[in-house]
């Protein structure tokens, strides 16, 4: 494969190593060249793509100036060591979270925020970045330690959600509650433990619900910030929820709860 | 052919439910974690063969695709499925939830249906034969012994189970992006059969007529709609026996 040529242009920081640095399949990469959110060093498309969508990600890729180059199947493949790329891969730069202060100055009025607490499977970050988007939360928190990054795995797990939910990342996770805590949000942990049900805590207010780790749960020194903690209730004999499920439970709540029930909120126009 | 299982969690649930079916125990060489301990602890009292001197690429030679390489497994009989007929035929004196699983294809889905349903109670998953994820061992492992909990059907069509959950009185509930009705306006507390489509093309037509309502979860978003594994869970959580008000 010829490396395109890049003039005038510094060479770009890869996402992760040179060869886990690629997104693909029809659907991620379009979305994410759509989006415009993420930027892309470069994009290769099979030569099987159909005329009307290669024009439009040309057109799309020069308006980014992200350099367009054509494959076969076969050299995909080879770049982006997956078979299932329909025609579609891009190696992609780290993405771009956002610092907390931008993250809170782009917040709607009476915000849902989610912040996780060291999740490590990418599968389930991605889910819970599909399930906040599509479930109406207005952003996610990570933080650095013990997190999984946003990779290729979790575009794909997210369905592409990735471009679209605001994502803040930061160094010190209790510092970001605090910061919510004193912008007067409610703090609500969700913990298999907790003796209050969701469905009795009250979701309407700007709230943050954090999120803890698949195996070990939430922080203690975090666990001790939040305001309240709610469980998911379980009504059969045994078992734990996947992290991933878990979160859209979660979420599906509180934009219940927000649509069905807000006696005190003003009508929005489009309602 | 046995399952080979790596999550200790459903190789506990077997244990706990058909021990005869647990066949063997292979423990990696070096420090065993706590599940494991325990789950050579209930083999042990159970004369179940336990294996020790397995040499660490065990599992690389024997051509498995391990997540975790070199980890502890149990060789695990497939747990026998049911016939639908018997799924339907205790009922329960109030409300109860019945799922069916529609030509879905990805095994993480099933599994992870599965363990939700554990969770919630659910009384039975009818699962289509055709153009569906087999029940391997990653389902087992990713349902973290959901599936020792939730008798199972598998069946050619959903027709028949359809027919006997209205037989008996039990509403029958598809979930559909293009349905009107949403979630939220479903009475709870009610005997209900929930049906969940294909990743890709969600419900047949043929089955979504036979639906006595459709329902979304998401009225809109960037993203078209959720993973199939979270939407079952967002209803399963909203029409489980004790859910929400």
């Amino acid at each position: 494969m010829v490396e395109p040529s890049r003039r005038n242009e510094p060479r770009r920081r890869l996402m992760s190593s040179h060869n886990r640095c690629w997104i693909w399949g029809r659907n991620v990469v379009l979305e994410t060249l759509r989006a415009g959110r993420w930027p892309i060093v470069d994009l290769m498309i099979g030569s099987r793509v159909a005329v009307l969508l290669r024009n439009e990600v040309v057109r799309l890729a020069d308006r980014n100036s992200v350099p367009v180059i054509e494959g076969t199947d076969q050299e995909l493949t080879k770049a982006c060591r997956s078979e299932e790329h329909q025609g579609f891969a891009a190696r992609m730069a780290p993405y771009p979270c956002l610092k907390l202060p931008e993250f809170l100055r782009q917040l709607p009025a009476t915000p849902a925020i989610t912040l996780l607490d060291r999740l490590q499977d990418s599968f389930n970050l991605g889910a819970i970045i599909r399930s906040a988007s599509s479930l109406g939360i207005d952003g996610l928190i990570i933080g650095e330690q013990e997190q999984s990054e946003i990779n290729s795995q979790v575009a794909r797990s997210s369905a592409g959600a990735v471009n679209h939910l605001p994502i803040a990342r930061t160094s010190s996770l209790t510092s970001a509650i605090h910061e919510f805590r004193d912008r007067g949000f409610q703090i609500v942990a969700a913990s298999e433990k907790a003796t209050m049900s969701i469905f009795e805590a009250d979701l309407r207010k700007p709230t943050v619900i954090v999120i803890g780790n698949e195996g070990r749960g939430i922080h203690a020194d975090l666990l001790a910030l939040c305001d309240v903690s709610v469980s998911i209730p379980m009504s059969g004999h045994v078992g734990s929820l996947n992290a991933a499920v878990a979160a859209g439970i979660l979420f599906y709540e509180m934009r219940r709860q927000r649509s069905t029930q807000a006696p005190s909120r003003t009508r929005h126009k489009s309602e | 052919m046995p399952l080979l299982l790596k999550n200790p969690n459903s190789v506990h649930a077997a244990l706990l439910t058909r021990p005869e079916d647990v066949l063997e125990l292979r423990l990696a060489p070096g420090k065993t974690s706590p599940k494991w301990s325990e789950i050579a602890e209930l083999s042990r009292g159970r004369g179940i063969p336990i294996r020790t001197n397995l040499a660490p690429a065990d599992n690389r030679r024997s051509g498995q695709k391990t997540e975790r390489t070199g980890g502890s497994i149990a060789l695990v009989n497939e747990r026998p499925d049911r016939l639908v007929d018997e799924l339907f035929a205790e009922l329960p004196e109030t409300s109860g939830l019945w799922l069916a699983l529609e030509q879905l294809q990805d095994p993480h889905n099933v599994g992870a249906i599965f363990r939700t349903a554990a969770f919630f109670g659910v009384r039975g998953i009818v699962l289509t034969r055709d153009r569906s994820a087999p029940l391997s061992a990653t389902v087992y492992d990713v349902a973290s012994g959901g599936l020792e909990y939730v008798p199972f059907a598998i069946v050619p069509s959903l027709t028949r189970a359809m027919t006997l959950a209205t037989e008996r009185n039990i509403r029958v509930i598809g979930t559909s992006e293009h349905a009107s009705k949403a979630l939220g306006a479903v009475p709870q507390n009610q005997m209900t059969l929930l049906i969940f489509g294909n990743e890709e093309h969600g419900l047949k037509r043929t089955t979504e007529e036979k639906c006595d309502e459709l329902v979304r979860l998401v009225p809109q978003g960037a993203i078209e709609s959720l993973n199939v594994s979270v939407a079952a869970g967002v209803c399963m959580s909203r029409l489980a026996a004790n859910g929400s008000k």
